[in-house]
């Protein structure tokens, strides 16, 4: 599953139609749009919310193994040779507040720009007092990212930010926000498809084997450590030879009477799934 | 997915870019995008990434290291009965991505991290070497062992540093253990009897099935004999010895092919030694090759080693004795023996 957290819905528009998600109605306290694929989430203005419908939308994630996070949204930049409506990768972002550094993974090749980007608390411009930020400037994706990695690896992490402005006062219509968005959803959906991963560990268990291995755990009354070793065990024995756990069948049915003789059987077990 | 190329980023701790060596792997890759950090910690350490897949796709991180520019020499490795015995690290991680390698245990991240302040090293070498507590016995120092530092060469040329250092700090002994070929990058030197250069060696399928990345025995072979022929001491290790399938039949191979190009009378000495690993690392290698059948082998655990059981240790260390033995003497081998 491809999660997207927008802090605006004029910023989700343009992926919701892109994408054909429609608006889960009985979704609260966040709007979400999904597909099979694609859930998207509406999370408000600034860190904070980000993070908590990051938070609460990965964990609704069935199958986070194969779960990925994005974070999209418009952000302002200092960087003037940088054109309006481009694309940025970001590579390093910046919490004003509490001066830490988090670095998204860089894994996959892309030809958008890439930049670090600084998450403040408020709107910020380049007439600022403390200065003029560097790089680009936010107002979520340190909240998103503390939020997504504490859930995903980090390869799994992206965050994608829109060019809009010189970090000058300056109001911005949703339609203007939509067609801003709009002219960049094909290379959004570029990155997104460049950016998917294999699984990190398949299960070497097929469902044969998960049966046995519960068979046995039950039957025999192993402990925990010992259930643990069994699996290790088992896992090399897979591993190693490339067949099943067929092996083992015969003790999923033979139930132990006592702790000598189960450790008799497991013992047993041992030898076979040494081999 | 469409991987970016080794060295497409560059991480920079704040406090490393005025070191000459940081400027000097900026000029190297000036297409590289740089990535200014405070403390390598927040890049290298930080929880959560992919070892495996940072290593399709490696960074470069550059570093000043603060401290500890020595460590005492591991119960793991061999000291040649030298008592001074230490290792440092200028580089943690390595080019090649080795199956058995333990650093994909050690580490949780696959980019390598290079130490920029290099003259520290020397100066804590120089220091160590006057407090050592045997002044009778020089100082050993292995300074390729969490990396393979003659593969970086043409990155950062620290061989080449470590070789005009040696040469000029008597009493000191340096080993630079290598599966590299690149022996080219340091040709020009003129060769000393405090540097040992060692080349690990493996049969050609465990080089093709276990060693990603690193050249193919012959290379390494041809390599350590132009060591030789330029007068270098020269240090063959068959370390690890691993029992995969016809082990016996693939490292007789191997002796055999090794004598056909290197004269058996020319090497300085030879190290050999099962596989084995501290048990912290292992049970992290595990998690990180989840699919490898060579590190799902039932090996035993002794203390905090894991290595095979010690029959099979002995059988590996006998075996390859008897072997060697028919090209050199039995005392210029060192075994590596379970504890």
């Amino acid at each position: 599953m491809q999660f997207i957290v927008t802090a605006l819905r004029a910023e989700a528009v343009p992926l919701i139609r892109k994408f054909g998600l429609s608006q889960n109605t009985s979704s609260s306290p966040f709007q979400r749009f999904e597909s099979k694929e694609i859930t998207l989430v509406v999370s408000g203005v600034g860190k904070v919310l980000s993070a908590i419908a990051t938070t609460w939308i990965l964990n609704q994630a069935e199958c986070r193994e194969t779960s990925s996070a994005l974070n999209f949204g418009l952000c302002g930049c200092a960087d003037r040779n940088i054109p309006l409506g481009s694309l940025a990768v970001i590579n390093k972002i910046t919490d004003h507040g509490s001066g830490r550094n988090f670095y998204p993974e860089l894994l996959f090749r892309h030809t958008s720009v890439e930049s670090s980007l600084t998450t403040h608390d408020a709107p910020v411009f380049c007439d600022a007092h403390d200065g003029t930020p560097a790089g680009m400037a936010d107002m979520e994706a340190s909240g998103f990212f503390q939020a997504a990695a504490k859930t995903l690896p980090l390869e799994r992490i992206l965050c994608l930010k829109l060019v809009s402005d010189y970090l000058e006062p300056r109001e911005f219509e949703a339609k203007a926000v939509e067609d801003l968005v709009e002219a960049r959803v094909g290379e959004i959906e570029q990155i997104l498809a460049n950016g998917r991963l294999p699984i990190r560990n398949q299960n070497h268990f097929n469902s044969l084997d998960s049966q046995i291995l519960n068979a046995i755990e039950k039957n025999l009354r192993l402990t925990f450590t010992q259930k643990h070793q069994m699996h290790l065990w088992a896992l090399g024995f897979v591993i190693r030879n490339g067949t099943s756990l067929k092996s083992l069948e015969s003790f999923s049915t033979r139930s132990s009477v006592n702790r000598r003789d189960r450790n008799k059987k497991l013992a047993e077990i041992k030898a076979i799934l040494s081999q | 997915m469409k991987l970016s190329p080794n060295f497409s980023h560059i991480y920079i701790e704040e406090n490393a870019i005025p070191y000459k060596w940081t400027q000097h792997i900026l000029t190297r890759f000036p297409k590289a995008a740089v990535i200014h950090i405070s403390d390598y910690k927040e890049v290298f350490t930080r929880s959560g990434q992919n070892f495996r897949l940072q290593k399709e796709s490696m960074k470069l991180i550059l570093a000043v290291k603060k401290d500890r520019f020595l460590y005492p020499g591991s119960p793991n490795a061999q000291n040649f009965g030298l008592t001074n015995f230490y290792y440092n690290a200028l580089i943690l991680n390595c080019l090649y991505d080795c199956t058995y390698c333990y650093l994909q245990g050690m580490y949780t991240s696959g980019n390598p991290l290079l130490f920029v302040n290099l003259e520290d090293y020397f100066t804590a070498t120089s220091q160590a070497l006057h407090r050592r507590e045997d002044p009778y016995s020089p100082l050993y120092l292995a300074i390729s062992y969490d990396t393979d530092l003659l593969a970086f060469e043409s990155i950062i040329p620290y061989c080449r540093e470590w070789v005009q250092f040696a040469r000029n700090t008597p009493e000191l002994l340096i080993e630079i253990r290598t599966k590299s070929a690149n022996f080219g990058s340091i040709r020009d030197l003129e060769p000393t009897d405090q540097v040992v250069l060692a080349w690990t060696l493996s049969p050609s399928i465990v080089t093709r099935t276990y060693e990603k990345g690193a050249p193919p025995l012959l290379h390494r072979l041809e390599a350590a004999k132009r060591a030789i022929d330029n007068g270098w001491q020269v240090r063959l290790c068959f370390d690890p010895v691993l029992r995969t399938e016809n082990w016996l039949e693939h490292y007789s191979a191997c002796i055999e092919e090794t004598f056909k190009v290197i004269a058996a009378n020319s090497i300085h000495d030879v190290t050999i030694g099962g596989f084995r690993v501290s048990a912290d690392h292992f049970k992290e290698m595990r998690s990180v090759r989840h699919d490898s059948a060579l590190l799902y082998y039932p090996y035993k655990r002794k203390g905090n080693i894991v290595s095979y059981s010690e029959n099979e240790n002995s059988e590996i260390n006998k075996f390859m004795i008897e072997k060697l033995k028919m090209y050199i003497p039995k005392d210029r081998i060192a075994a590596w023996t379970s504890l």
